[in-house]
């Protein structure tokens, strides 16, 4: 009779020690999540310089493997801070994220949403909750930052504040676009787009289409290599090196513009900028044409004034002749051809 | 029947042909000799089929209202649990995530499909912590221990280049709560924008008096049909980009003369 009581106890013995057995593996899982593994690629963020002067903080790492179908593109929303997408060899997402946080309840304001589709895209946003019952903590307070290590062939969309963006070694391109916060794309294949309020933009070894637009800050372009660049700022000036586009139009409102390109057959530059001077290095190949108008325009070459007011001058022959147009309304032009 | 309970979990997969050549020719070799496995394989398959020919269906507005209210619930639940079993609960979140690449993945042909994989893919996921539990450090890493928050248009991070950084529109209230500050963000961009819409307006009203009557209407029409975008788009993201297109185009009439070659002068 006394069986099934011992049965019971028993029983009840062998649970607790099963549960037991079960919270210890999970508090070591919990303990071992975020290890870097060695097959990851980097570690974890380094700290943010601009990152808010709080007391609390709280790292986070996930890897992501696709079931079925690759990730072909990434939209990423981070208004609260920096992010950073660099492409590798694989086919996982890698997100490492660093909150921070005057105390540990704002913290737990701060969250990372994460969407899988099934098309391939994955979209990643940050909030901070809000509500009545909270209290108010400044945005200057608080900061997520992100590096993600994507495959190299997903398009990144990314919107940003006053963060700083970073695409590095991609194959697909993006559309990067923040407030205040710089971009800052190298290494990167595909057409890529940048829209910035008042981020500096630099764009550096980029193959493919470029469109960079600001409106009060500079741009820098070097190495770009595509069918089209275009560039355009309000308040802020244009650098560009080894730039080298069949069709380019860089354009500034108020701001100098310095382009030392190389001039593709039968391809077409216009740089123009209404306040401010403009100065361009050609290396070319074939004939190029060059029209002008300035305040004062020096094309190195003899040159043909039209009634229009336009300067022109031709330098090297051949059918496919390259056209540059160059505009300084309120400054100065000086153009010179360089190299053999 | 052993056989049997491990091949039908991945039957899925083997449809999908997600499975690598030796492994899918386990289940090829298994489906030959076992009419039950067979059957199931054939149900999957019709199942497939069926929804593969699903019309299209648009995700209701509230759906993602709903998730987040659902999130927001299950987090104030989550909040009032003790805290180990909160971190038993982000294990099984992590391990969740782990199995999400092995486990085969339904057909993901249909928007049905689609829809739910988002309700049910949609995460929060809080921080598995690098660094064993607590994480959350009460002492600033050195080097940050002497940075003060930069102010908006000054923050360079992430090795950013060098360069000045304007700002975005009008500074934003310093003890207004983020939430607010973040819903208030896309009014305070488009402000920027109007802003040196306004300025290149200008400059066109000096540039007009050297313009044909031709050059002024075609101007005057390309302005309105951009403004009419710009009314048009909703507000956020979708309004500065028609917003971003008129800019290009004022930039166009008045620094590259584009109205004259549009009507056929001579630039």
């Amino acid at each position: 009779m006394n069986r099934p009581a011992k049965d019971t106890r028993w029983r009840a013995l062998v649970r607790r020690v099963a549960m037991a057995a079960i919270a210890a593996v999970a508090a070591v899982a919990v303990a071992d999540i975020g290890r870097p593994a060695a097959a990851q690629p980097s570690p974890g963020p380094a700290p943010a310089p601009g990152a808010p002067a709080g007391s609390a903080s709280e790292r986070s790492k996930l890897s992501i493997e696709p079931a079925g179908h690759a990730i072909t593109r990434l939209s990423i929303e981070n208004p609260l801070g920096d992010l950073k997408v660099e492409g590798y060899d694989g086919t996982a997402l890698q997100i490492e994220t660093h909150k921070f946080a005057p105390d540990d309840d704002a913290l737990d304001r701060l969250h990372i949403s994460l969407v899988p589709n099934p098309d391939g895209t994955v979209t990643i946003r940050t909030t901070a909750d809000g509500g009545k019952e909270v209290r108010p903590v400044a945005r200057g307070a608080v900061r997520i930052d992100m590096v993600i290590h994507a495959p190299r062939d997903a398009r990144v969309e990314a919107v940003l504040s006053s963060g700083a963006l970073e695409l590095a070694n991609m194959d697909a391109g993006g559309d990067l676009d923040t407030g205040s916060g710089p971009i800052w794309v190298r290494n990167v294949q595909g057409e890529v787009l940048t829209h910035s309020v008042s981020g500096m933009t630099r764009l550096a070894q980029v193959f493919g289409s470029v469109d960079a637009q600001t409106l009060s800050s500079n741009v820098d372009l070097d190495t770009i290599a595509g069918d089209r660049l275009v560039a355009s700022v309000h308040h802020g000036r244009i650098d560009g090196r080894r730039v080298r586009a069949r069709n380019v139009e860089l354009t500034a409102t108020e701001g100098a513009i310095i382009l030392e390109a190389e001039a593709a057959l039968r391809g077409h530059l216009a740089v123009s900028s209404f306040k401010g001077d403009v100065d361009v290095q050609l290396r070319r190949h074939g004939g190029v044409l060059v029209r002008a108008r300035g305040t004062k325009v020096d094309l190195g070459a003899p040159v043909r004034t039209q009634p229009n007011g336009w300067v022109e001058a031709s330098m090297g022959s051949g059918e496919e002749t390259a056209l540059v147009e160059i505009r300084a309304a309120h400054g100065n032009i000086k153009f010179a051809i360089i190299g053999p | 029947m052993t056989m049997c309970k491990t091949i039908q979990p991945r039957l899925t997969a083997y449809l999908d042909g997600e499975l690598a050549d030796e492994h899918g020719s386990v289940v090829r070799g298994h489906l030959r000799e076992c009419a039950a496995c067979r059957q199931v394989a054939r149900d999957e398959a019709a199942l497939r089929d069926g929804l593969r020919v699903l019309p299209p269906v648009d995700p209701p507005a509230t759906l993602w209202a709903g998730v987040q209210a659902q999130l927001a619930a299950a987090e104030v639940a989550d909040a009032r649990k003790p805290r180990w079993r909160r971190a038993v609960a982000r294990w099984a979140s992590w391990m969740h995530w782990a199995r999400w690449a092995p486990v085969p993945a339904m057909p993901q042909l249909a928007a049905g499909a689609l829809v739910a994989a988002a309700a049910v893919g949609m995460l929060t996921w809080r921080a598995h912590r690098a660094d064993g539990l607590p994480n959350r450090s009460d002492e600033r890493p050195p080097s940050m221990a002497a940075t003060q928050v930069p102010p908006p248009g000054q923050h360079q991070g992430l090795s950013s280049p060098p360069g000045p950084t304007g700002h975005a529109g009008p500074a934003a209230p310093a003890d207004r709560d983020v939430t607010a500050d973040l819903l208030a963000e896309p009014a305070r961009t488009t402000a920027s924008y109007e802003q040196v819409i306004e300025e290149l307006m200008t400059l066109a009203a000096s540039a007009r008096d050297g313009w044909t009557d031709e050059q002024k209407t075609a101007f005057d029409a390309k302005v309105a049909a951009l403004r009419g975008g710009i009314t048009r788009a909703a507000p956020g993201r979708p309004q500065q980009r028609a917003e971003r297109a008129l800019i290009r185009a004022l930039q166009g009439a008045i620094v590259r003369d584009d109205l004259v070659l549009a009507s056929g002068g001579v630039r």
